[in-house]
Formats: C-alpha cells, structure tokens, sequence
C-alpha cells in the first residue's frame, strides 16, 4: 500500500516505511537508520516543497554544533546523526518510540524516573553548553532506545545564541 | 540562522520548562505551558504565572520542579546538581519505603523469635532426653 508522500525523486512511498511525519518533514526507517527527508506530498506546491528543503540544512548546522569532541562523550542524550546530505539527514533509530507515548501506557519505576530526569537535565545543560536553546522541551521530542534511554530529537525548535546577550 | 534573542527565548524559560518536564516524569500528568498567553507583549514567550501550573510541593523532586518554575536555578548545571542529591531523599515515597521497611523489620523480628523458640524447645526436649536416660541408667545399675 503506498502513501500520498513522495521521495526526492518522486516516487510515492509505501507505508510501512514511515516511522513519522511532520508539517514539513517525512521519517523513514531504512536500515538501522532514521531518515529524514523534506515533506513532499502529490498536492504539495513547488514554493512550499522548496521552503521544506531549506529545513535540513538548519537541523544539519544544529547537528554539528552538538557534536561530539574527541575528548568527551557528552552527546549521548542527543539523538547520533550517522551521515548528513543536502535533501536527507540519516540519524539513529529509537525502537521503543517517544517518551509520550509511555508515559501514557505504563507507569515508570522509582529508578526509571530519576535516571530520566538526572539524563534530561544532563542534556539540556550540554546543550546550553553549545550555546542552543530548546523552545519546546517536551516528552514528544524524546525518543527511548533499546535500553529505554531518553534521547532528544533534532529539529527546528532548536535556537542558536551568545552567552552575553541572554 | 534563528537566534534566541531574535525571537524572546531565554535560559530562564527553558529550565522552566525543563521543570514542568520533570513534573511530567515523576507524577505522570501531562502540563500544557502556554508562553505566548502573557499580556506584556505579544508573540514573545514568558513564562506563564504560578497560579496557572499544577502544585508540585510534597511530589518527589517537588523542590527542583518548583525551583525550575519559579526562576531559583539560574542554570541547567545547578538543576543537574540538585537532581543528583534528590535521589537519596524521595519524599512521597519516604512514607511507604519507611511503612514497608517497618513491616519487613517486624517479619525479621517475627522470624527470629519464632527460631529462638524453636531452638529453645528442641534444646530442652534434648536435656531431658538426656536427663531421663541418665535416670534410666542410675536406676538400672542400682537395681542390678
């Protein structure tokens, strides 16, 4: 069964790819990859497939800022960006979906919590450190590994500033 | 590029949110946060007033969460060094870890007086076995 959505060439993308659509970007599963694409759809207008296009190339610029030095590790609560083109940016893939959903579904243990917490803090603060804001800190933006690790997405709602100026 | 001053955001708003996130965690209750609701100035984000977020005093992590929302933690780093010590003191589970503890210790407490009884009785049934067999003998060689 294929879907409205189109790849970058063109062609229409069958469903059980898709892990996620956004209002202006597609997330497919191909590999051990998550790969995210501009959204084009078969009613999509050029000047709208165009704006989306631009979007890559800012999440890419955050994707280098919070990267790793070889001397620390502390990216681990971001999610890891395996490869980086100018239409697509290919990121790890989380199996266990986002933080939301298992909240609604299941109640955490006491241990879970705070291990939670303790990591979501340790992010934000190493994102400060690179010198990002995050305007929309919220469960949906974290996606649970294979060890039901929290790590936060990259996305637009990333904002670059100076230590002064704030 | 899209700068933070460009658009009102600030450190401030964010461990405020990261605050309300944390609340989410620990009690489970999702908290919608409207920044843009304020009257002040329009299309700038603030953080919205304290009567507006749910209570967060008496929950585990409630001192974080309230210090987050209400501007005491000036960074994410002070936030991560709280949240460290607040493990060690969780405060709405205290009460029933400190109920269950009390329970185990009284089952310990059980468990071993029951034992101590036991061994106690068997101890004695053996002296006396070995009293009523003495007997038995000094009786035996008087007799004979």
């Amino acid at each position: 069964m294929t879907t409205p959505f189109l790849d970058i060439s063109g062609n229409p993308i069958p469903h059980g790819n898709i892990l996620g659509s956004g209002s202006s970007a597609l997330v497919l599963l191909q590999g051990d990859a998550a790969v995210k694409f501009p959204l084009k759809c078969l009613w999509t207008d050029i000047y709208k497939v165009q704006a989306h296009t631009q979007k890559p190339k800012y999440e890419q610029e955050v994707c280098r800022r919070l990267e790793d030095s070889p001397y620390n590790s502390r990216s681990n609560g971001v999610i890891r960006c395996l490869r980086m083109f100018d239409d697509s940016t290919h990121l790890g893939y989380m199996p266990n979906s986002d933080l939301q959903s298992y909240l609604t579904k299941f109640r955490p243990s006491l241990n879970l919590q705070f291990s939670w917490c303790v990591e979501i803090t340790r992010t934000i603060t190493f994102v400060h450190d690179r010198c990002l804001l995050v305007t929309d800190i919220a469960s949906c933006n974290f996606l649970l590994d294979s060890d039901y690790r929290s790590n936060f997405v990259i996305s637009q709602r990333y904002l670059f500033f100076h230590w002064g100026l704030i | 590029m899209k700068t933070a001053n460009d658009r009102g955001f600030n450190i401030r708003i964010n461990i405020g949110l990261l605050g309300t996130f944390i609340y989410e965690i620990i009690t489970g209750e999702k908290v919608r946060v409207e920044l843009f609701d304020d009257d002040r100035a329009a299309n700038r984000p603030y953080w919205p007033k304290r009567q507006t977020l749910p209570e967060a005093t008496g929950i585990w992590h409630g001192w974080i969460i309230e210090g987050c929302r209400d501007g005491q933690f000036q960074m994410a780093h002070c936030v991560l060094r709280a949240s460290g010590n607040a493990h060690l003191t969780p405060l709405r589970q205290s009460s029933d870890i400190r109920f269950g503890q009390t329970i185990k210790d009284s089952i310990k407490a059980q468990v071993s007086l029951e034992r101590a009884q036991r061994i106690f009785i068997t101890c004695f049934l053996l002296l006396f076995l070995l009293f009523c067999t003495f007997l038995f003998f000094l009786f035996k060689v008087t007799v004979f």
